[in-house]
């Protein structure tokens, strides 16, 4: 729209006026350019990164620790391990020692695995390389003749037994004259190979040892409740940079006075150039701390919610176009009592990632400010504030178990403002989008 | 062209430079989300002059108060018509001397032709003070092209 009093009057006169502006600042420009994509690419870096990172945590905790079938993390009973060896069996050897009938032969592998887990206990003592042991199963492995009852030899490698002599030709003349060496081995597990009868020693799964990780409680017995706290750094995106519609309306300052406040003969020195108070024109927020301490409560093996108390400070600036007032700085502390519904999307023994989705209602409690006047000097003060603030907030949180009960926890999360609204002396421009990183222990109560 | 408006804007030849860069930056770097239908240049003028209103708001505008206060209690005996019969370099001149509140309204008032409402908003004042900055910025030109005269009627 133009205004009809001077519509064409300076302006023809200033049309077309400038110069070309000099190499010296084309140089600039382009490096600002760079300066800028830069800027940005780190934004994209820094989101993107925490995103990959909670996603390799994911991976690697997917790939490492046993996996569960009922939701809970329990070590593999005598049962999976039998069908292991069925497995293993069935498809090492296709169409060779497979005329027995499978049914029959999975409760011979069962009735052995569980044999050998009650021996287990008493055979602790770990096998020595080329140590001689009687076969403890000789009823059980005397199926073609009484020759089975020779002792098998067990070498470093189940692979060191040739395969052109049959088990019962297996003697101390086999022996290797050199030592297997250690690194040669295959990981098996120490004190169970020789109690494997004769029959199923082909059926060993040809797998590393896994680690015996910590027993876990089942969820399913006993759900339990978890205490924390945690740390987390909040930083505005770039599509909530200030804009108008996020100045706060009921701040006493964001209202411009009218003109016959803004400079009149009287003008006293020790006020703003605006009477009461200057109008903003800039301003930026920071919100750079976050402590939270929760509570929660597993209802569902996979289903848990969370809430507690959080405390909040944000830092805001405020430019102001004023003769007394350059700029102020306003923190803001808050209370907060969320409430999130959280959900394990991977459960793992050691590692859980758990996704959560949830509310929040911050009340703020204290302002401190400090304003900056032209003169050099500032003043600061510090009072109880009104307000309130209502918001959203979804994120992926990566949980390892450290001990029994400790955890410690790592989390990316999203969080949108629904509602603003702080009374503060000075004029706020609050952010609604805001990405955060966090950092936690967690205590699990059984 | 977009060196023309950021000397209008700014108080001397390095500020208008400043201002320019960061209108050059920006227009590079949004030049996706210009619309070829409109015109280049009006798309250019309104990237200049919102870049300029930026400086003005972190310039914290009106330091030198006391002038402001001299100005605004006396009056001019110069016309007001004096202010277009100045030669354009003349012009620009007293212009850079405004304070930049002054200053600023008066390009968007005088030169780009925007409305106090729209000033308003833009600059987040009421309308009534961008009327009483317009205002008082011609009486301080008037001031300062009085000013002049005197000088040359001694020289004399």
């Amino acid at each position: 729209m133009q205004n009809e009093q001077h519509k064409g009057s300076l302006t023809d006169k200033f049309e077309g006026f400038g110069a070309a502006p000099s190499d010296e600042l084309w140089g600039k420009i382009d490096a600002g350019l760079e300066e800028k994509k830069k800027r940005r690419g780190i934004i994209w870096w820094w989101m993107g990164s925490g995103m990959a990172a909670i996603i390799a945590i994911s991976a690697l905790g997917y790939h490492f620790y046993p996996q569960n079938e009922a939701g809970t993390v329990v070590e593999n009973t005598e049962e999976q391990q039998a069908e292991e060896i069925i497995k293993t069996e069935s498809t090492d050897h296709p169409g060779t020692e497979q005329t027995e009938d499978v049914q029959k032969d999975k409760n011979t592998v069962m009735a052995d695995v569980a044999v050998n887990s009650d021996n287990t206990t008493k055979n602790t003592a770990p096998i020595t390389e080329n140590e001689v042991k009687p076969d403890p199963f000789p009823e059980e492995n005397n199926t073609a003749s009484d020759k089975n009852n020779k002792p098998l030899i067990v070498k470093g490698s189940e692979q060191a037994v040739s395969k052109d002599k049959s088990e019962e030709d297996v003697t101390e003349e086999d022996l290797p004259e050199k030592p297997v060496k250690e690194s040669d081995k295959p990981a098996l597990i120490s004190g169970e190979i020789g109690q494997i009868p004769l029959k199923n020693i082909s059926k060993l799964p040809l797998q590393p040892a896994q680690p015996k990780w910590i027993k876990i409680e089942p969820f399913k017995k006993k759900l339990p409740w978890e205490f924390g706290v945690s740390y987390t750094f909040y930083t505005p995106l770039p599509w909530s940079w200030p804009s108008k519609s996020e100045l706060v309306p009921t701040s006493p300052y964001s209202t411009a006075v009218e003109q016959e406040q803004t400079i009149s003969s009287s003008y006293d020195f020790t006020q703003d150039s605006y009477g009461s108070s200057p109008p903003l024109v800039e301003s930026s927020v920071n919100k750079n701390f976050n402590l939270h301490a929760f509570v929660g409560k597993y209802f569902k093996p996979r289903w848990a919610w969370r809430s507690g108390l959080h405390f909040s400070r944000s830092v805001y600036r405020s430019y102001y176009d004023g003769f007394v007032v350059e700029y102020a700085n306003t923190t803001i502390n808050s209370l907060s009592i969320p409430l999130s519904l959280r959900a394990d999307v991977v459960q793992r023994e050691k590692f859980r990632l758990t996704s959560h989705l949830g509310i929040f209602n911050e009340f703020s409690v204290l302002e401190k400010s400090e304003n900056y006047f032209t003169d050099g000097t500032k003043s600061s003060f510090g009072k109880w504030v009104a307000g309130y603030a209502l918001g959203t907030e979804a994120g992926l949180d990566a949980v390892f178990r450290i001990t029994d009960r400790l955890n410690l926890q790592f989390g990316t999360s999203y969080r949108i403002y629904l509602l603003q609204n702080v009374k503060a002396q000075n004029a706020l421009v609050f952010k609604r989008h805001w990405f955060g990183a966090s950092l936690g222990v967690v205590w699990r109560m059984y | 062209m977009m060196k023309g408006i950021c000397l209008r804007y700014a108080v001397n030849e390095v500020e208008a430079e400043d201002i320019l860069q960061d209108s050059f930056i920006k227009a590079f770097g949004s030049l996706k989300s210009y619309n070829a239908q409109g015109a280049l240049g009006g798309w250019l003028r309104r990237i200049t002059v919102n870049t300029a209103l930026m400086q003005y708001r972190k310039n914290k505008a009106l330091k030198s108060l006391k002038t402001v206060n001299d100005y605004a209690e006396v009056q001019s005996t110069v016309e007001d018509g004096a202010i277009e019969q100045l030669e354009l370099e003349s012009l620009l001149e007293k212009i850079q001397q405004l304070p930049t509140g002054f200053r600023t309204v008066f390009n968007l008032y005088a030169v780009e032709g925007f409305t106090h409402k729209e000033i308003g908003e833009m600059l987040d004042v009421s309308e009534g003070t961008s009327k009483s900055q317009y205002s008082r910025a011609r009486v301080f030109l008037r001031k300062m092209i009085e000013a002049e005269q005197k000088k040359l009627k001694y020289a004399k």
